[in-house]
């Protein structure tokens, strides 16, 4: 890899007055290559619903991630990208100046149209992030049902922070700590360089960790996939109740049809139950006036911000020396006034868009919480529709399928 | 039994598996290796450089530099090209890893078996949801927890608030030597004679400064062997409001003559505060309460004559021309400080020699420029970065009259040499004369002619757009005061304390005079119908009957 800090001033030749050629932006993608790159999209999102749900080809699905892989992930070098595109959509939505490219738009709106009707099927194949994890994973283990719950927060949590940096011109988080973007380009910050192999490697043991624990953009297509009026059924006739299903996702995205629950434990469900029902409004406002706290210190991520601190800092002597960025500052002649006071609007601005965060996300953990304490009906085997990513592998698990299609059953 | 195929899929597996990590592991140690010595970061080459400052013309130095410089480079163009080999050749190891692996895996794989697992238990799975509640909620906490330990206890607090000063203000005021514009000119005003003295107060310590006026507040200098000090002055009674001692250690007094003093520079004004630079090297800040916010010292400011440059005043910063020595010395500079806190901005060196003038802010095409002279150039700087903007070589000797902007000409005098009528943004000198050249006072103009008055009294009317004499007159005094002009009369005051009171035109025609009594060195200050004048006593305040 090499890294971005593995530059260097380059040579003075101020005796020998040899001019230094000028710096040189590349060019920007072709439209036409854009283009392709849209249609490219539309294409693989049809196919891999066509793989998923009519073909029920799990080896159609890896072929097309390996080149989603090689095409959005290598040749695009993974940009623009479904994922980060939700901030330009957040930006564009905030900022009325800032005109949203119409790459993506369609990167961060066909997606999420597609799962409306097919469920996440992005995620199956077309996601260059989510088909490298799928091609790593070699030796799946289960995440404790105790821990996968917590951890499928997280995502939550994020795209409220990048929604939140993005419409307040704090940056593209998404982007900055993509984990994967540095590996398809061969060059990135040694710090996400090494995250991304991290990804890779525990992607070795544990089914898709950034989808499935970080991936904000998964968050929208599960809600989306949530109303899908198609999605995967694991057996084409009726649930034998194998089980085979179950072990076979690696993703935990398969939910068994509910038992009863032992006779003693139904009143204290239900008294559980009622108490979350009344927390719910508390957690949220709780949550969200945790968000509105955290807002002066989100706040810092903008460059602004944080420039009014350390002009601050250094002003009360409580900092040695000027950055560059307040060293330039104090030469802009600007005066620190007009600084302070635009750093005042945006800690207000980021309270605010903090405290909607924290509501979001109280919500989302109350709701987290009635679920585990409520059993959906259901008779059979299913896959969840917010957590599962299409990936095919529980159509082979299951005998009927087999049956459906003539082969032999594997011993055991 | 394993087929050879699958045996040697998993050998390669293996041989994979163990390639990718050596490599990883090689790429990482290039990457910290990197870091520590490339060209950026080699101490080797920081030290040689700061050699080279030391000595610059040290050929042997220079080719050592040249080397080092290029070995380093080559280096690190290998590690990346090293870099770029290895990522690649990473990237197909651990390919070959995945695609051996899945063989091995595919082919070893057992089917699972149902009956073996048993029949699921409800208890077990309530138990299993109770313990997903419970990491729910422990992931809340360590979450609020984390949220509330990153937030600081004590949040930032909240900004001051200081509005700038508006321009308009700015210009409303007296706030810098000769005037918000530097030029010496206050066209509102209007001291027609005769005149009164409405009060008069003694000055607490001499200086050779002029005041400056915010508002009701004339503020003045003074210093002594032992102290420094600021004064503030009711402008309608004279009262003196405070005195306040420049904080910190004085240094020790520089040598002077008696004709420049300890407290020459004139204090400057932005209407919150107001700054004094002393020639010991003192520069504070104080707010209009007396209250010290800042003081530095800036200093050695010695040159022959004792420093005398007033600073300038730009937006949220104080402008400090350092002038000493020879121009090849390299001991001239310009300094810009950080007016609310006096932290340094910027400093940029001036190829020229000692002088006793003060910049000043002129506005040109829309931007603001800060003008200065002294042998050999009139050089313009940008006030926001101190880059240099233009420069014209016309002058010579120790220069102590300040320039102006007259018109669109810079007037620009040489001691002993002559008067120069420059071109603003270009090298070209419009005129020169060699009559009525001024040694002390600085000229001023109504916008279409300057006055200058020389040593010996000769008050010169010179046309400054098409560079012709107007007029002459022989004053019979000697002028130190750089003279000012308010509303359309001309006002000239002499070392013995006579104000010349003369109406700016085509001839001379005196108004008349006013004697204050007492010798005066510093510039009257026109204020509406007042006129303040500092003499070597007292601060005088004049009215004028037009009131």
């Amino acid at each position: 890899m090499i890294l971005a800090a593995q530059r260097f001033p380059p040579p003075e030749f101020s005796e020998t007055g040899h001019q230094l050629p000028g710096f040189t932006a590349p060019a920007a993608r072709a439209l036409s290559l854009e283009r392709l790159d849209m249609a490219v999209l539309i294409g693989a999102l049809t196919l891999a619903a066509w793989l998923a749900f009519r073909q029920r080809s799990r080896r159609g699905l890896v072929w097309l991630g390996i080149f989603s892989v090689l095409y959005f992930g290598f040749w695009r070098k993974g940009c623009i990208c479904s994922i980060g595109s939700i901030q330009n959509l957040a930006l564009g939505l905030a900022d009325s100046s800032y005109a949203v490219p119409v790459i993506a738009i369609v990167f961060g709106l066909v997606p999420l149209v597609v799962a409306l009707f097919f469920g996440r099927i992005f995620c199956s194949s077309v996601c260059p992030h989510g088909a490298l994890q799928d091609l790593v994973l070699l030796k799946p283990v289960t995440v404790p049902v105790w821990l996968e719950h917590p951890l499928r927060l997280i995502p939550y949590t994020y795209l409220g922070l990048a929604i939140i940096f993005a419409a307040t011109g704090g940056g593209f988080i998404i982007c900055q700590y993509d984990p994967f973007v540095p590996l398809f380009r061969f060059s990135g910050s040694a710090a996400m360089v090494l995250t991304g192999v991290g990804f890779l490697v525990a992607g070795i043991f544990i089914g898709r960790p950034y989808c499935r624990f970080l991936c904000p953009y998964g968050v929208l297509l599960g809600l989306a996939g949530n109303v899908a009026k198609w999605r995967v059924r694991i057996t084409p006739a009726d649930c034998t109740q194998c089980r085979l299903c179950e072990k076979s996702c690696p993703f935990n995205a398969i939910e068994p049809p509910p038992l009863a629950a032992p006779a003693r434990n139904v009143a204290g469900n239900k008294r559980r139950l009622t108490w979350l029902l009344a927390a719910m409004p508390v957690i949220i406002v709780l949550v969200g006036w945790l968000g509105g706290v955290t807002g002066t210190t989100l706040a810092r991520k903008h460059r602004l911000v944080n420039l009014a601190e350390r002009i601050q800092l250094e002003d009360a002597g409580k900092v040695t020396g000027p950055t560059d960025a307040s060293a330039a500052f104090r030469t802009s002649g600007t005066p620190t006034e007009e600084l302070f006071a635009a750093a005042r609007q945006l800690q207000h601005r980021y309270i605010l868009a903090g405290r909607l965060a924290g509501i979001w996300i109280g919500l989302v953990i109350a709701l987290k919480l009635i679920t585990l304490a409520t059993r959906r009906p259901r008779h059979d085997y299913e896959a969840n529709r917010i957590r599962c990513v299409a990936c095919a592998r529980c159509y082979r698990s299951c005998p009927e399928e087999l049956k459906r299609l003539g082969l032999p059953m594997p011993e055991t | 039994m394993k087929s050879l195929l699958d045996q040697l899929a998993f050998a390669l597996a293996i041989a994979a598996g163990i390639f990718v990590l050596l490599l990883a592991g090689l790429l990482g140690f290039n990457a910290v290796r990197g870091k520590v010595s490339t060209l950026v970061n080699s101490r080797q080459v920081v030290r040689l450089h700061e050699e080279l400052r030391r000595q610059p013309k040290d050929e042997t130095l220079k080719q050592h530099i040249r080397q080092l410089d290029l070995q380093l480079r080559q280096e690190t163009f290998y590690r990346l090209s090293l870099s770029q080999n290895a990522s690649r050749a990473l990237l197909g190891g651990f390919v070959i890893f995945l695609l051996s692996a899945h063989w091995t895996r595919t082919r070893t794989k057992q089917f699972p078996n149902p009956l073996a697992w048993g029949a699921r238990k409800p208890e077990q799975e309530t138990r299993s949801t109770r313990w997903a509640q419970i990491g729910v909620t422990t992931g809340i906490a360590l979450v609020a927890f984390t949220a509330v330990l990153a937030t600081p206890v004590r949040l930032p607090e909240p900004l001051p608030v200081e509005l700038p000063v508006s321009d308009e203000e700015y210009r409303q005021a007296w706030p810098a030597f000769r005037g918000p514009t530097g030029a010496g000119n206050a066209a509102d005003a209007n001291v027609a004679l005769p005149w009164t003295i409405h009060w008069k107060t003694p000055v607490p310590l001499p200086g050779m400064s002029s005041p400056v006026i915010w508002s009701n507040s004339v503020f003045l200098t003074g210093a002594s062997a032992t102290e420094d000090r600021v004064f503030r002055f009711d402008a309608d009674t004279g009262k003196l409001l405070w005195s306040a001692v420049v904080p910190g250690t004085k240094p020790p007094a520089p040598k002077t003559t008696d004709d420049t003093g300890l407290a020459a520079p004139t204090p400057v004004t932005d209407g919150r505060r107001v700054y004094a630079v002393f020639p010991d090297g003192m520069v504070a800040a104080f707010e209009f309460t007396g209250k010290p916010v800042w003081s530095k010292n800036i200093g050695p400011l010695d040159n022959s004559y004792g420093y005398a440059a007033s600073p300038a005043f730009y937006r949220d910063r104080l402008l400090i021309q350092i002038d000493r020595g020879d121009a090849e010395e390299g001991q001239s500079k310009l300094l810009a400080l950080d007016a609310k806190t006096g932290r340094e901005l910027w400093q940029v060196k001036r190829p020229v020699a000692g002088s006793w003038t003060s910049p000043v802010i002129i506005e040109r095409n829309g931007q603001q420029e800060l003008l200065t002279c002294a042998n050999p150039f009139v050089l313009a700087y940008n006030p926001v970065d101190g880059a240099e903007l233009w420069r014209v070589k016309c002058l010579s000797d120790d220069c102590a009259p300040s320039p102006v902007l007259a018109g669109n000409v810079v007037v620009a005098v040489a001691p002993n040499n002559a008067v120069f009528g420059v071109q603003p943004g270009t090298t070209n000198v419009l005129w020169r004369t060699d009559e009525g050249v001024p040694d002390a006072s600085s000229p001023v103009s109504d916008g279409v002619r300057c006055y200058f008055v020389d040593p010996n009294g000769l008050l010169t009317c010179w046309n400054a757009t098409t560079g012709k004499s107007v007029w002459t007159q022989e004053l019979g005094n000697q002028f130190y005061a750089s003279p000012t002009i308010a509303g359309g009369t001309l006002i000239l005051l002499s070392r013995k304390g006579v104000a010349h009171v003369l109406a700016t035109g085509e001839s001379y025609r005196l108004l008349g005079k006013f004697e204050f009594g007492e010798e005066c060195n510093a510039s009257p200050v026109p204020r509406g119908h007042r006129l303040f004048v500092r003499g070597k006593q007292n601060l005088f305040c004049v009215e004028s009957a037009a009131k």
